[in-house]
């Protein structure tokens, strides 16, 4: 064999030896099956009924991308320590990842603090100040805030007394200032009132009631005598079906299903090493007129 | 580019034949490997392609079927409230509630809700029982329209959620609605009322959810204006998350398209739905036999090492068996280049290379022919040309004996002058030799001794001469007149000194198969400076020498015949002293007489 046959011999020897070698590497620790990430979502402790579309979103992602979830809805005790608890408990049980609706973000932010870098966190709601999250995925407050006056603006109400909890959170802070402003610029009279949807408390004759929580909307259209005055946020099915008895005029809604589906999405996303921006849901003014209709009717009730 | 190709044309053709060989084996080989294995990859996948698509067809067509099958129960169901229930049934009188429920009840997993409305829109029966929510006005929506306007026609909706009756659970379900027109008897008089029937959503889903095409195809289901019926993601399609080609899907009759969607190509699998308009369509990712895993690269870069290992080999071993008899040829002929004319020159191998081995050889055995001629006719003419130098007799030689026999006859010494005539006549009878080269040591001697007796008389005894020849030499070859010359120096250049105690002694001897003739005299000598400068050979000591006495043009030639004869291991050795005298031996084969060739 010539110089240059040995060369080429050995040569190509070598790259079979080290294919070769990859191979049996590969076949000796590489595994045929799948990798199933196991991802907890944490909800905020209120009622199923508000998140039945969120976690059609999250089960319509887990089942496309094979991801073993767990709810987490309901919370011994006070739900906001209990929350973080129940965090410590997902990654201390090794989940690679959590979906975190937050029930009180500075609680959630000190606990996601001690969290494990490895755990993969997307947050949907506003922003939790101090701590490490991969993703936030969240309607723009002050646009809710802003279509919802829309509404009011359409439906010719006047005047309007907005009602928010004591315990109302930064989300519910923006909308009004989104709302304030819009209703101030069309010179619409509005008064805030700052009551507990538990209390005991009556609308105002002639004016628009207006909430910026779910559960306060709740409270209002228990409260209303089914004059279409009660304009407020949420899509669960109490009060779909209040809007559609005519209870409340029109829900400042997100898509809880586009929330559940980016949601555990993103969580994936940062499993797999890829960096995440936040997202922006779109959000939606329901009423009465569209709730049925083509898109509207997919975005309230989700089929999945 | 065309740089680099030339380069290695270059190099391709100032290499070795082997090396030629090997690389024209190797890329052609290479290029057959892969011709090869593109042509089987092109095959292999082509025909995986049309498998998958294939199934995938096949599974789109079972969907179809299924749908077809629920599509034309629910019809069924529809004709059999039709026609067995509602008509010719005096509704006055009769109800047609329970025999609508007992049907619900059989397709209480299909069917949502069934309701018979009059023409004006108010409900006859419904099942299961429900109350229609107040304020609603069905006349209104688009199934009631559809049926009263084309009444022998049963009209299949799109998905909607029922909102229809009372639900105190507050749940909104997905529903399709099936109506048409029916005819309701009301004692003598009849109208035209319309038959609802909520089909389930979830079960017509149920048929498209767990079909799975080949990598992460679907199938979704659309009306004939491109309405998404059914999609696995058909609420991320509503709010814009996922979008879905379903409106360029109803355009197309069945049959595969391909479609660019999101730059990647998909195929796009349409099958009409009989009666409905509807269309299923699956989605497929352009199928095809890929390379997409580390695993399978490194299964392909193995097997062509492999293969390209083997190959190697083998041309390696082809080329060898091909051009090693070149090689050795090539060897061959370089030994013969380099002197080694008598090797033979390598023949073997293939034919053409064993023809070409034979005809070197000729080439090679007619060339050393030619040389051994050429060398030999030299020589020849070498010998023949000293011969006649050594044969011409010295004008003066023959002047001065005829010089002493007349002084002898003219001074009555006519014993003497009879001696010399007679030893005269020997020595030329001898010097011709009937032409013969090759004589007995004993004629030369003989020879010799005339010369001696001649010169003996014209010296006036101022020497003596002995000469000796034990009679084991006498008869062995000798070259002629090789001892007279070196006699004649003798004479001329010592015993012409000598004042008759000069003494030339010549001896013949064997010793070991080798002949010696010694010519031995006890005059001047010469120092060794002079030895060696008689025995140099060279034009220029030539040249340089014979225009003088004692220039040794005698000896060199007496050394150059002995040495053409008998080769170069013969010759002349000269012992000398100055003033002590000279001894120079002729050093010969001892071969008898008649056994060597005269040339």
């Amino acid at each position: 064999m010539g110089r240059i046959e040995k060369r080429i011999f050995f040569g190509v020897l070598l790259v079979l030896l080290s294919a070769l070698g990859a191979m049996l590497f590969q076949n000796a620790f590489a595994t045929d099956a799948p990798r199933i990430y196991r991802v907890s979502v944490l909800l905020d402790g209120a009622g199923e009924d508000y998140w039945q579309s969120f976690r059609r979103g999250v089960n319509q992602a887990a089942q496309k991308h094979n991801v073993d979830v767990r709810f987490l809805s309901r919370y011994e005790g006070e739900p906001g320590p209990a929350q973080v608890d129940a965090l410590r408990g997902e990654w201390e049980a090794e989940a690679d990842g959590v979906v975190l609706i937050p029930v009180d973000g500075t609680l959630l932010a000190a606990g996601l603090r001690e969290a494990p870098s490895t755990l993969a966190v997307a947050v949907v709601g506003p922003e939790l100040k101090g701590a490490d999250v991969g993703c936030y995925i969240s309607s723009d407050p002050a646009e809710m805030g802003r279509q919802l006056a829309d509404a009011i603006i359409a439906d010719g109400q006047s005047a309007c007394t907005v009602y928010l909890s004591r315990g109302a959170g930064e989300a519910a802070s923006q909308r009004y200032q989104g709302l304030v402003t819009r209703l101030l610029e069309r010179r619409i009279a509005c008064e805030q009132v700052t009551v507990d949807p538990e209390e005991d408390f009556a609308l105002p004759d002639g004016r628009a009631a207006v909430a910026l929580e779910p559960e306060m909307t709740q409270a209002l259209c228990q409260r209303s005598g089914g004059a279409s005055q009660v304009y407020g946020m949420g899509a669960s099915n109490q009060l779909l079906h209040d809007l559609e008895e005519g209870k409340a005029a029109a829900l400042a809604v997100q898509s809880d299903y586009d929330a559940g589906y980016l949601g555990l999405l993103s969580v994936i996303a940062q499993l797999e090493g890829e960096r995440q921006k936040n997202r922006v849901l779109e959000s939606y003014v329901a009423t009465a007129e569209n709730m049925f209709t083509d898109p509207m009717d997919q975005i309230l009730f989700p089929i999945g | 580019m065309r740089e680099l190709i030339e380069r290695i044309g270059a190099r391709f053709s100032r290499g070795t034949i082997r090396y030629a060989m090997f690389a024209s084996f190797t890329v052609s080989a290479l290029l057959a490997i892969l011709l090869t294995g593109v042509t089987l990859y092109a095959r292999f996948s082509t025909q995986l392609d049309d498998t998958i698509e294939g199934e995938n067809q096949m599974l789109v067509e079972q969907v179809n079927q299924s749908l077809a099958t629920y599509l034309r129960d629910m019809i069924r169901l529809s004709d059999s409230i039709y026609y067995n229930v509602v008509k010719n049934t005096d509704l006055d009188e009769h109800s047609v509630s329970e025999e609508m429920r007992l049907l619900y009840n059989t397709y209480s997993d299909y069917v949502e809700n069934m309701v018979l409305f009059t023409g004006d829109g108010e409900v006859v029966a419904t099942a299961p029982a429900a109350k229609l929510r107040s304020g609603v006005d069905v006349r209104g929506t688009p199934w009631f329209a559809r049926a009263m306007e084309r009444t022998e026609n049963l009209h299949f909706g799109i998905p909607a959620v029922q909102n229809l009756f009372v639900d105190t659970e507050h749940n909104y379900k997905w529903v399709i609605s099936l109506s048409c027109a029916v005819e309701l008897t009301r004692g003598k008089d009849t109208q035209l009322g319309v038959l609802l029937i909520d089909l389930k959503y979830s079960a017509l889903a149920s048929l498209f959810s767990s079909v799975k095409l080949s990598g992460s195809g679907y199938v979704y289901l659309i009306d004939g204006d491109g309405v998404l019926i059914y999609h696995p993601e058909r609420s991320l399609i509503a709010s814009g998350l996922v979008t879905e080609g379903n409106q360029t899907a109803a355009a197309y009759r069945d049959g595969i398209y391909t479609q660019t969607w999101n730059g990647e190509k998909r195929s796009i699998i349409v099958r009409g739905v009989g009666y409905t308009g509807w269309k299923v369509v699956g989605v497929v990712d352009q199928p095809g036999f890929t390379m997409g895993s580390s695993q399978d690269l490194l299964f392909v870069l193995v097997i062509f090492c492999a293969y390209f290992e083997l190959l190697i080999f083998m041309n390696v071993l082809l080329s060898k068996k091909l051009t090693d008899p070149i090689q050795k040829l090539k060897e061959s002929v370089g030994r013969v280049e380099e002197g080694g004319e008598s090797l033979p020159i390598y023949v073997g191998g293939t034919s053409e290379t064993r023809e070409l081995g034979t005809a070197v050889q000729g080439m090679v055995d007619r060339m050393r022919q030619l040389t051994e001629d050429m060398v030999r006719e030299h020589e020849q003419k070498q010998k023949s040309e000293l011969n006649a130098l050594q044969a011409q007799i010295n004008p003066h030689f023959l002047y001065n004996t005829l010089d002493i026999i007349v002084w002898m006859i003219e001074n009555g010494q006519r014993e003497d002058a009879v001696r010399v005539v007679t030893a005269l006549a020997r020595f030329f009878r001898i010097s011709l030799s009937k032409g013969r080269n090759i004589i007995p040591v004993k004629d030369e001697l003989e020879h010799v001794r005339n010369y001696l007796l001649i010169q003996e008389m014209r010296y006036k005894n101022k020497f003596r001469y002995r000469i000796d020849c034990p009679a084991e030499a006498e008869n062995l070859s000798t070259i002629k007149l090789v001892v007279q010359p070196i006699v004649e120096n003798a004479i001329y250049h010592s015993m012409d000194f000598m004042d008759g105690d000069g003494l030339i002694e010549i001896r013949a001897g064997v010793s070991d198969g080798a002949l010696s003739i010694t010519v031995a005299d006890n005059g001047l000598g010469m120092t060794q400076d002079v030895v060696e400068s008689l025995l140099t050979t060279g034009p220029e000591s030539n040249r340089r020498d014979s225009t003088k006495k004692g220039s040794g043009i005698g000896l060199k030639n007496v050394q150059e015949r002995i040495r053409l004869y008998f080769g170069p291991q013969y010759g002349v050795s000269i012992q000398s002293e100055p003033d002590e005298g000279t001894t120079v031996t002729l050093h010969l084969p001892a071969v008898p007489y008649g056994e060597m060739e005269d040339t």
